[in-house]
Parts: structure tokens; C-alpha cells; sequence
């Protein structure tokens, strides 16, 4: 693919990159508030939310990551946006987001803090915060590893270029930058990705011409294992429905779309609580969609060039083999536009929690709405900074593992913090030293299981490894969170009930189907 | 063997001897109750305070394509 790109395609670039940029600028210039800043002065229609929802949620890696293993694995790989995302966006718009929008937080930490104390508060914010940071650093770093293997691009110079055009706009404008530019990205994406499918299913002569070749290429129950989404326990893949099922679909689905300030932010800045909810739905309709448009292709790279040896090869030898010029141009536009969307979210509600959950909370709590507004820019600025600065860290430490171990541990705390919002949520007699046992208690099960299943330790002891499959982040986010549920419910049972103030209007009441 | 392989062990053989089937239909009543817990919450909460504009519809499409992808695929 690299220097297969036409000046056509880079006009297309070029129009997208501009666009983006000028209606976050200009959005920006109606930004005079902190609470304009941080939630879009609570304005923000459904269908906008809905849009940056999706496009937040696919990053740039995955635009390419989700084809290779679609290609690698089949379409197993799907389950991540259906039973991962799916039933938890439904319940999210129902019990959680009503609630947190009504309870007018700015950031997930500090509805801890009214449901329990301030030291939940801090240890989830800080949890979050470092998570965000370093992910901004990682999302650039892998993309533009990805973009030099692409496009021949030097990768220093497409993070500095990206992240100064993200740095821009969301600084400028806040939420609603993020937002109205994540609608563009979004359209933009969904196009793009529909254009490689479109004429990919074309070439091949449809749909069932494509599982025909594929069942061609591996008789037997290999080729079926590729076009099914339900896997066995011991599948050669890192998709067993055991994993999927439990790990995914009640675990890391639900900490994602209920407990991520970068995903959750957005809804807290909808104009009624009925948008907000309508944001939810309308994001889990376009969830329906996207492994169609952005799994398949990784199928027709499987029926076309079965010889790859790498999967992460597939949906770049589709662009460059299959697409005519200028809609090459559109799919890196889909591309950037996935990266931008994300690492736009993350810069934006690491700097909320930031300014919201230690610097108003723990220095200035009388800071002026101005003040809160300057900091908000000058935070956005500087995690960009720090972004590309990461970035190039990881780079450098490239070949060490870094990446994985990062992901990987990064992973831990979403369980403990899942348990705990659920039991702050849906059970009233949950106590604010219950929940940061749990959540510490946690968080340390978590990081022993990963000690235990690193092979020095477990050979050391003469044990054998403790999970079977490579990279059982799964599992890990299974027993945490059921480790942390344990410690919240039985401590909060020898502790003293927190007083009615703490639960009022912040737990979930089926009798009333509102908050009681 | 530590008491956390004996765990892992049991739970690994259990779940190795629950057939795929099963396996699908654990998937179809995740997705099934969800389906049903919409369709039986109030009106007020599924409408702005015209069956466009109510939630419950989107919400139960949204689901009815999820319990159709996890039967047949």
C-alpha cells in the first residue's frame, strides 16, 4: 500500500482532517463556561451522543485489528461489539445512565463520592485517570506503528501531526467538540468501512459465494469454527464462549458502557434524561451493525488471499489490491477518523477527572466556573503532551512487551470497579468501607492472579499456569470482579449502614423503576 | 497442586462436558430476558415526559436482532 495513495486520496484526507478541525474550533468559540466545557452546558440531542458513543468505542487499531482476527479467527471476533456492548447499553440506558444524569456529577468518581466517601472516590479516579492518560500514549503509538506499515508514514510524525489536530479542538471546545466532531468520524468511519465491504462482497459475487469459498478453503469443522460466533472451552482461539460469555457479556461489557468516564461522559452532558437514554439505544442499534462492516472484510481477505500469514495484513491487502483511487483516500480517512474519535474522548474525560475529582475536590474547591474553564483547556493541552510523550516511550520500549503487560494490568481494576457501582447502585445497605475494601481487595486478587500465571513465578513454585489460554485477561476480570463483589457485600455486613443521605435519589429501585 | 488449581481444574472439566448447545441457548436467554425485561417496563419510562419516540420499540429491535444472531450464527 505505501505510496499507492493518489493526490485524489489525500485531497479526501486532507477535506476530512480540515473539516474536523474547523467545526471543533468553531464550537469552541461558544465555549465560555466550565460546565460548557465539561458536559456541553448539558445540550447535548441523542442522535450526536449515539454517534460519538460508536465512534469513541472503535479506535484506529481496531479498525484493522478486528478484521485480522476475523481473518485469523473468524467471526467469533464479533461477540465484542454484539454481547459485549448490546445487553449492557440497553441496561445502562435504563437503570445506570437515569441516575447518574439526574444526580448531575461531572464525572463517575464523584457519584461514588456521594454514594460513599471520598476515598472511593479517589482510588477509582485514580485508577481511571492513570488508565486514560497512558491509553492516549498507546492509541497513538500503535496507530501510527500501524499508519508506517501502511502508508509508509514515519511514525513520529504521525503522532506529533495527530495529536496536535486532536490537542486543537478539544481544547478549543470541550465536550461538545468531541462530540459533533465524533459525528462526523462516525459517518465517516460506518462509510468507509461499508465501502470495503460493499465492493468486496461484489468481487467475490455475494455473500454465499463467499462462505462457499471459505468452507472450500478448510473442510471439516475448522471452516465452521471460522462462521460461528459460539466457540468451544478448547478452542485454538482466544475466544471460547466461556470467556465470551462470562469475561465479555457480564464483565467487561458492562465496566465499559456503565463505568467509563470517557464512554459515560458524554450521556452526562445530554440535554433530558430522555436523551440520555435515547443516546444509549440509538448507539446499540449501530452497534447491530458494525462487526458486519468491520469483521467481514476480514472473511473476504480470508475467501480472496487466503496465503496471508499475518491477519493484521487482510484489510490493508483488500484496500490496496481492491479499492480504486480515491476511495483509498476515504478509507484512511475512516482510519483517522476512528483513532481521533477515541483518543478526543480519553484527552477530554481524563482532563474532567482531572480538574473535577482532584483539583476542585481535594485543592480549590471554591475555584471559579472561569477558572475551572482555563484549567480544563490548559489539562486537555497537557495530556496531549504527555500523550505524545508516552507514545514515544512506548516506542522506545517496543519488543519488551510493554504493550500487552500494560493492557493486560490495565484491565484489572474495570472488574473491582464494576462491583462496586453495581452494589452502590442496586443495593442500599452497601457501605462506603465495604466498597473500598472491595475495590482494593479487588484490584490486589486481580494482580496476584497475574503474578501467579507469569511462568518465573509459577515454575518457582512448580506449580502449573493457572489459566490455560495466552492472554486470560478474560478470566482475570471474572475472578476479580467476583472476589471484589464477595469483599463489598461482607464487609459492608459488618459495618455500620451509611446514613439515608448517601442512598437517596442514588440507588435504583425496582418498585418505583427509579431511583429511591 | 494449589487449592487454585483444584478450582480451576473442576470448573475447567465442568465446562469442557456443557455442550455448544447449551452453550447457544445460555446466549438466546441472555439476550431473551433482556427482551422481556423491556418490553414489561413502564411507559413513563420508555417516553419524553408518538411510537417513534418510544425507547421500548428501539430498545426490543435492538435485542430481537441479538436473539436471532446468537440462534443462527
Amino acid at each position: 500500500m505505501p505510496g499507492q495513495l493518489a493526490l485524489l486520496d489525500y485531497a479526501i484526507l486532507a477535506v476530512y482532517l480540515a473539516g474536523t478541525v474547523i467545526l471543533g474550533l468553531m464550537i469552541g468559540r461558544k465555549v465560555t463556561t466550565g460546565s460548557d466545557f465539561f458536559l456541553a452546558g448539558r445540550n447535548l440531542p441523542w442522535w450526536a451522543i449515539g454517534f460519538s458513543l460508536v465512534a469513541s468505542d472503535i479506535g484506529g487499531t481496531d479498525i484493522i485489528g478486528v478484521g485480522g482476527a476475523a481473518y485469523a479467527h473468524g467471526l467469533a471476533v464479533g461477540n465484542f461489539d454484539w454481547i459485549g456492548c448490546i445487553p449492557a447499553m440497553i441496561l445502562a440506558a435504563f437503570i445506570f445512565v437515569p441516575i447518574f444524569w439526574r444526580a448531575g456529577v461531572y464525572t463517575i468518581p464523584e457519584y461514588l463520592e456521594k454514594r460513599f466517601d471520598s476515598r472511593v472516590r479517589a482510588a477509582v479516579a485514580f485508577c481511571w485517570l492513570v488508565f486514560m492518560a497512558c491509553n492516549i500514549g498507546i492509541m497513538l503509538f500503535a496507530s501510527a506503528r500501524m499508519m508506517g506499515v501502511l502508508f509508509g508514514w514515519n511514525p513520529v510524525v504521525s503522532v506529533l501531526v495527530t495529536a496536535i489536530l486532536v490537542g486543537i479542538y478539544t481544547s478549543a471546545g470541550g465536550l461538545a467538540a468531541v462530540v459533533y466532531t465524533d459525528v462526523i468520524q462516525c459517518v465517516v468511519l460506518i462509510g468507509g468501512c461499508l465501502m470495503v465491504l460493499v465492493i468486496g462482497l461484489i468481487d467475490l459475487g455475494g455473500f454465499s459465494a463467499m462462505l462457499d469459498q471459505i468452507r472450500a478453503l478448510e473442510p471439516g469443522p475448522q471452516a465452521n469454527e471460522k462462521l460461528r460466533l459460539i466457540l468451544p472451552v478448547d478452542t485454538g482461539t482466544p475466544f471460547p464462549w466461556t470467556g465470551i460469555f462470562f469475561g465479555l457479556g457480564i464483565i467487561l461489557g458492562p465496566a465499559y458502557w456503565i463505568g467509563n468516564q470517557a464512554i459515560v461522559q458524554r450521556s452526562l452532558g445530554a440535554r433530558s434524561e430522555f436523551e440520555a437514554k435515547a443516546s444509549y439505544i440509538w448507539g446499540a442499534l449501530l452497534k447491530n451493525l458494525l462487526p458486519i462492516i468491520i469483521a467481514v472484510p476480514g472473511l473476504i481477505a480470508l475467501a480472496k488471499y487466503p496465503e496471508l500469514k499475518n491477519g493484521d495484513d487482510a484489510l490493508p491487502t483488500l484496500v490496496s489490491r481492491m479499492l480504486p483511487i480515491g476511495f483509498r483516500g476515504l478509507f484512511l480517512a475512516a482510519f483517522l477518523a476512528a483513532l481521533m474519535s477515541s483518543v478526543d474522548s480519553y484527552v477530554n474525560s481524563a482532563a474532567t477527572i482531572l480538574t473535577h475529582d482532584f483539583y476542585r475536590r481535594f485543592f480549590r474547591p471554591n475555584a471559579s466556573d472561569q477558572h475551572l474553564l482555563r484549567l480544563g483547556r490548559l489539562s486537555s493541552a497537557g495530556l496531549m503532551i504527555w500523550g505524545i510523550v508516552f507514545a514515544l516511550l512506548v516506542a522506545r520500549m517496543e519488543g519488551t512487551g510493554i504493550y500487552t503487560i500494560f493492557q493486560t494490568l490495565m484491565a484489572f481494576f474495570q472488574g473491582p470497579a464494576l462491583a462496586v457501582l453495581l452494589c452502590g447502585f442496586l443495593w442500599k445497605r452497601a457501605s462506603a468501607q465495604g466498597a473500598f475494601v472491595g475495590f482494593l481487595g479487588g484490584v490486589a486478587a486481580a494482580v496476584g492472579l497475574f503474578t501467579l500465571n507469569q511462568e518465573t513465578v509459577y515454575t518457582a513454585l512448580g506449580w502449573q499456569p493457572l489459566f490455560r489460554i495466552n492472554d486470560p485477561f478474560l478470566y482475570f476480570s471474572v475472578w476479580a470482579f467476583l472476589i471484589s463483589m464477595v469483599l463489598v457485600i461482607a464487609v459492608s455486613l459488618l459495618t455500620v449502614p451509611d446514613p439515608s443521605e448517601k442512598t437517596d435519589g442514588l440507588v435504583y429501585s425496582r418498585s418505583r423503576r427509579t431511583a429511591s | 497442586m494449589s487449592p487454585l488449581h483444584h478450582i480451576g481444574n473442576f470448573l475447567r472439566e465442568a465446562l469442557l462436558q456443557v455442550p455448544l448447545g447449551v452453550a447457544r441457548a445460555l446466549f438466546v436467554l441472555l439476550m431473551l430476558t433482556l427482551l422481556i425485561w423491556v418490553l414489561t417496563l413502564p411507559r413513563a419510562e420508555v417516553t419524553a415526559p408518538r411510537l417513534s419516540e418510544n425507547l421500548r420499540v428501539w430498545a426490543a429491535i435492538a435485542l430481537g436482532i441479538q436473539v436471532l444472531v446468537y440462534l443462527f450464527l
